[in-house]
């Protein structure tokens, strides 16, 4: 059995949602790994659970390890003033690849420009109803500019985005 | 003889767009707003023209770049960003901080949340055209940029903490100096008050106006003075301390809707002016106990290297909650630093907040929700 209480009701609740249980980084704050797929599950238990009530998604950061996409899912009660930090892993199949995962907006809508902002920088789009219209990033730029393999473009509307390399040792500019 | 006929009288809606660059916007964004006659039925947020791509830098530059550039995402409270860096940082690393230092931070952040607020009053007094108060409270926030040059060698964007301390000790006779401002201000607070906050063209411009209401600001996951003035008591630095604000003696002000409705446009505004009057009580207490002592603990250079972990550090910045995710494998470079914005919430909150405001009014709600869009873009 597990010693914390909230993941041994989320285990009792949804069986199999819970892969794993850390500490996140050097805190006391747990770091629940989830299944991917019941995110919305998982998110809809702990908002309505009575002990933890976690109804603040306080933030929503995604990192790209070695070509695996984490989200994290910083979560905060505001009754209780329980923190947790739930977790999720998605692979996508090749670079450049779009990917759809469960939205949670209506659990906690202010996740909506959290998930936006993951969505345009990272290309994990998210299963919603609402999508805002405007974002970080001009119309119909391209690419995923906080993925590892990103490549800046040259030109960006019309404008050279050329940046000549300066050997700081010289002084001297080189066009190479 | 033909009568001209009569115009037909037009009911429905207008279309304005507002922005990017504009008197009544308090920093780039564009509004789309669909007017039925002076009312706003419905409005649209375009932000993204301050966007510098700040992440992706970070990720890009060694560790001790990336304090210069988490300098730069709220130029107004330079020194926000930077600290929430910092703290994440130091707590992968298991850096300690000497106690000097962080008695540093905390004057630093303390002058940076009162010069913050004052450029609110400067923004808030514009959006009413009160020029005197503007050119009053600007006079008055110069000293405090005047402390900032003192002690950095910056007025703006200060790039003065380093990770274990801070870059330099204070210089001879900058404690007085810090004292002296805020006596200072203290006066000019009820000069302020004279002219400005209670008078009657202020009150009829910002009382009832703008009401945030308490399930928008949960809806949200709206944080800082904007909460607390609709009734939400969080402050960071009592709830979660750090730096040491457990040991200091202040109060969180919260909005009572005195003078119009709890959470209007004249409650954050008494706020922010209580909240300066806090600042300075930690500012007294503070300067009374800075111990002596190291700076810093380390040097940090561009061979600066973070061992691999993670943190996420949360701090009460000008606006709200500041938090910061910092993931690092263990190279020259952080593998990713991500901010969480207290205006990223605060906008979200514009359109259903402008629903139904008078088209006038819309500047005085927009500089009421004092929005960074520097850091909301990134």
């Amino acid at each position: 059995m597990d010693k914390n209480p909230l993941i041994s009701r989320l285990n009792k609740a949804l069986p199999g949602a819970v892969l794993e249980v850390r500490r996140f980084g050097r805190s006391s704050v747990s770091s629940i790994w989830v299944e991917t797929q019941s995110i919305q599950k998982v998110a809809d238990f702990l908002i309505n659970d009575l002990e933890s009530k976690l109804d603040w998604l306080e933030n929503l950061s995604a990192v790209e390890f070695e070509g695996v996409f984490v989200l994290t899912y910083f979560l905060r009660s505001t009754v209780t003033k329980q923190v947790v930090a739930v977790r999720l892993s998605i692979i996508p199949t090749s670079e450049n690849e779009t990917v759809t995962l469960p939205s949670v907006q209506q659990i906690w809508p202010m996740a909506i420009p959290m998930q936006q902002d993951v969505t345009e920088m990272f290309g994990l789009k998210f299963q919603s109803s609402i999508v805002p219209e405007f974002g970080r990033l001009p119309a119909g730029w391209e690419g995923f500019p906080l993925r590892k393999n990103y490549v800046f473009p040259q030109e960006v509307m019309g404008i050279s985005h050329f940046r000549p390399f300066i050997n700081r040792s010289t002084e001297k500019k080189s066009f190479e | 003889m033909n009568s001209i006929p009569d115009e037909p009288f037009r009911t429905d809606l207008t279309t304005w767009e507002i922005g990017p660059y504009h008197g009544s916007l308090p920093a780039p964004m564009r509004l789309r707003l669909s007017l039925d006659g002076e009312i706003i039925a419905r409005c649209q947020v375009e932000t993204g023209f301050l966007h510098r791509g700040l992440e992706k830098a970070c990720e890009l530059h060694s560790w001790k770049a990336a304090v210069s550039y988490a300098d730069h995402l709220d130029p107004e409270s330079a020194v926000f960003g930077e600290l929430v860096l910092c703290l994440a940082v130091e707590e992968i690393g298991e850096i300690s901080v000497p106690a000097r230092a962080q008695f540093i931070r905390i004057i630093l952040s303390e002058l940076t949340r009162i010069s913050a607020h004052l450029a609110f009053i400067v923004r808030m007094a514009k959006a009413v055209g009160s020029e005197t108060v503007v050119h009053y409270v600007l006079r008055d926030r110069e000293r405090i940029l005047d402390l900032f040059e003192l002690l950095t060698g910056a007025r703006f964007s200060i790039n003065f903490l380093r990770f274990g301390g801070v870059r330099a000790d204070v210089t001879d006779g900058f404690i007085e100096r810090v004292l002296e401002v805020c006596e200072m201000i203290r006066i000019r607070m009820k000069e302020y008050n004279d002219i400005f906050t209670f008078n009657h063209g202020f009150l009829k411009r910002s009382a009832f106006v703008g009401i945030l209401p308490l399930n928008l600001v949960r809806t949200c996951g709206i944080t800082g003075p904007n909460a607390r003035a609709s009734g939400v008591s969080l402050d960071l630095r009592k709830d979660s301390p750090y730096l040491g604000y457990e040991g200091l003696e202040f109060q969180v002000p919260l909005g009572l809707g005195e003078e119009g409705a709890v959470g209007d446009s004249h409650d954050r505004f008494l706020l922010r002016l209580r909240e300066v009057s806090q600042s300075m009580e930690i500012l007294k207490q503070i300067t009374e106990r800075v111990p002596s002592g190291d700076f810093i603990n380390q040097k940090i250079d561009k061979e600066y290297v973070v061992p691999p972990g993670e943190a996420y550090s949360r701090i009460e910045s000008s606006r709200g909650l500041l938090g910061c995710h910092v993931v690092s494998d263990g190279k020259l470079r952080p593998s990713r630093v991500q901010f969480r914005t207290p205006t990223t919430s605060h906008l979200m909150a514009v359109p259903p907040l402008l629903t139904g405001v008078r088209i006038e009014d819309l500047p005085v709600v927009l500089a009421s929700l004092d929005l960074g869009i520097a850091e909301a873009d990134r």
